[in-house]
């Protein structure tokens, strides 16, 4: 079940069946919240989830798409790397002067 | 006994497929006043493959790359020479190139943000090293770009027709006349008479068994079944580059596969290659020059003299994306540019959910399935008007062939041009052409209204997987590939499809598409008798014999008849 509908926050307007490109819900009854009537076959694109205008859409994973933790080797730059941290601003997010 | 209901509708210009280029095209065809409808099997607002977005456009962005000494005439070449090998469009690659800017301000009339107070670059645009060897892409907030680009649509006039799966072209004396579709909620034939037709369907998607063994939790999207390509090869439009395919088809987060906003395009500035003992595979893009290596564009190679790939081999895999370091704006810019691109919101709203923080883990990375890909560049052979080669048909974006990694660029100014190319055309025709093209799928659709059980379209695909993968990816060759076309056409003789619904029958009518494509790439790997790295390894021909292939390989159907004809870009 890959969209999870809080049933209390969903008004029912029927945004993500109408946006969803998967069309994985299904929405017979236009005054309950949309069912999800087809979650194998959900992209995990989040449409319904961004489009949501009441922030009623959690996705959840199925257990294969899990991506499990692996500690990074670096976190924050340390002192004394201000020549790299400029020249990555300036590579990559276009501030190139000080 | 049920039959299928029919729905008529009459149009100057059809546009299928509501993705970026479906888009520009019906925004233009608007603007010129024509009676337009665009055609989408979901919704245009999220579909396509910049459905949840697209962050990056490259283009010719004069005053920043005048500063640096480069022409149009250097980036249309670098493009042809060493993005696309030598094998492209040339005047498609130009138009692009030179009208990507324009198209990328139209993007921002139409309310999308393309510029930041920190930058420091001419007219406060965001600009990245990527493709090309100089500084051309732009990186923008493209989260939305569909929706808005559906709103530019509808207010200039166009008609959107959504949940419309378009199967088959209409046809009059050999010249189009409109197409026909099935209703994917309401499960009827949509006829829809047009005097020109633009084409803007994608790929054929889900060809080759997904490596995390989810058939629809795939890199592109998933609802992207060949479709166009298929409805215009039964019509007799030549089809090229069919049988080039990317293997892998991208290094994606490993389990969750993401598009292209991660690991690779936002790897900088704090991301970083690494193997399993922690070695720098890949280091940050601007560090590249302590490695001996300066950006030279999308092949420019890692500098550490390893790829993600050797480590694999060498047996110090997996292969993970380390983003932790940075300072907080890095971080910041970072997650910005993940959010706006293709599956990237998703991405962080799952990590958030499952407790990943990219300051403290790294992403592990892996080797997908293979794509029928952007560099691969199948369809259609256009001319300079995106013309194909049946009168009033024209094609856009990714579905058109013969342009590798024209991306989004090319999605945004081909559909302009084919819109004005269509409107031009629709202009000669007088009266609404009344062609006919709908018989084959209306007959399916009832065989499958009529039958009781059957095979599910679940065990089709699955079928069409199992052959695409065992026959068309390591071992390809002559005899390979000819079992492939025995086995599709076993499976299209053999199948009885059940569909208890509109949504299950759609699925069945992209089994009819995939086989189709599966057998037009089977035929075309055969016939091209060579390997052209990256995207053709042949065991019989292990080679690249540009004497004799450096060309575009046609083939098209004349009646019961498969033709080939190689063309010189």
């Amino acid at each position: 079940m890959p969209p999870v509908i809080d049933k209390n926050l969903c008004n029912a307007c029927g945004i993500c069946w109408d946006v969803c490109p998967q069309d994985v819900f299904t929405f017979e009854n236009r005054k309950e919240p949309p069912e999800i009537g087809y979650p194998k076959e959900c992209w995990y694109c989040g449409a319904c989830y961004m489009d949501c205008p009441k922030e009623a859409i959690r996705l959840k994973l199925p257990l294969q798409l899990h991506i499990v933790p692996s500690p990074a080797l670096y976190g924050p730059p340390k002192r004394g790397e201000e020549e790299n941290l400029r020249k990555a601003a300036a590579f990559t997010r276009s501030v190139i002067k000080e | 006994m049920a039959k299928i209901e029919k729905e008529e509708y009459t149009c100057n210009i059809c546009v299928v497929g509501g993705g970026i280029a479906g888009c520009s095209a019906a925004i233009r065809a608007g603007e010129l006043n024509d009676n337009v409808i665009l055609v989408d099997k979901s919704n245009p607002e999220r579909s396509g493959c910049a459905g949840s977005g697209i962050d990056h456009i490259w283009g010719y962005f004069p005053e920043v790359q005048k500063q640096e000494g480069v022409s149009l005439d250097d980036l249309v070449e670098d493009h042809i020479q060493n993005v696309a090998r030598g094998l492209a469009n040339r005047e498609i690659v130009r138009y692009i190139a030179e009208t990507s800017f324009q198209r990328i301000l139209d993007l921002e009339r139409y309310g999308a943000r393309i510029r930041y107070e920190d930058s420091t670059l001419p007219g406060k645009l965001r600009l990245q090293y990527q493709l090309h060897k100089c500084r051309n892409t732009l990186h923008f907030d493209g989260r939305d770009i569909k929706r808005i680009m559906t709103k530019a649509a509808k207010r200039n006039g166009a008609k959107i027709l959504s949940r419309v799966m378009v199967t088959d072209l209409l046809l009059e004396n050999g010249q189009i006349a409109g197409v026909v579709g099935y209703g994917t909620r309401d499960g009827k034939l949509h006829i829809i008479r047009s005097r020109s037709v633009i084409m803007a369907c994608g790929r054929p998607n889900r060809l080759y068994k997904p490596y995390n063994g989810m058939p629809f939790a795939i890199r592109m999207p998933p609802a992207l079944t060949g479709d166009g390509k298929a409805a215009m090869f039964r019509a007799g439009v030549e089809l090229i580059n069919m049988e080039f395919l990317s293997i892998p088809g991208r290094w994606s987060s490993k389990n969750l596969i993401r598009g292209g906003g991660l690991p690779r395009g936002s790897f900088q500035p704090p991301g970083i290659g690494l193997n399993a003992l922690g070695e720098v595979i890949r280091p940050r893009t601007h560090e590249f020059e302590d490695y001996g290596e300066k950006w030279r564009g999308c092949f420019t190679p890692f500098g550490t003299g390893k790829t993600f790939q050797s480590e694999l081999d060498a047996g110090r895999g997996p292969i993970y994306a380390d983003m932790s370091w940075g300072s907080e704006e890095d971080q910041e810019y970072m997650k910005w540019a993940v959010s706006q691109e293709g599956l990237g919101t998703a991405f962080l709203h799952l990590m958030e959910e499952y407790g990943l923080d990219f300051r403290k883990h790294k992403i592990e990375i892996w080797p997908i399935e293979p794509e029928h890909s952007a560099f691969a560049a199948c369809g259609p052979i256009v001319d300079s008007h995106c013309s194909t080669n049946i009168a009033g048909l024209y094609a856009a974006g990714d579905e058109a062939g013969g342009t590798p990694q024209s991306v989004v660029p090319g999605a945004l100014t081909m559909g302009y041009l084919a819109a004005e190319s269509a409107s031009e055309h629709s202009k000669k025709i007088a009266g609404l052409p009344m062609g006919k093209g709908e018989e084959e799928v209306e007959e399916f659709c009832n065989q499958i209204l009529a039958r009781k059980g059957g095979d599910s379209w679940e065990d089709a695909q699955q079928f069409i997987q199992n052959v695409m993968t065992d026959y068309n990816i390591e071992y390809r060759s002559e005899t390979m590939a000819q079992r492939g076309i025995e086995y599709l056409e076993y499976l299209k003789n053999t199948m009885q499809l059940k569909g208890e619904n509109p949504h299950e029958i759609t699925h069945c009518l992209e089994i009819r598409n995939l086989i189709e494509c599966g057998q037009i790439i089977l035929r075309s790997t055969i016939e091209r008798k060579e390997s052209r790295p990256p995207c053709l390894k042949r065991k019989d021909y292990p080679h690249q014999d540009d004497n004799n292939w450096f060309c575009f390989l046609g083939q098209k159907k004349i009646g019961d008849n498969i033709v080939f004809e190689k063309h010189k870009p």
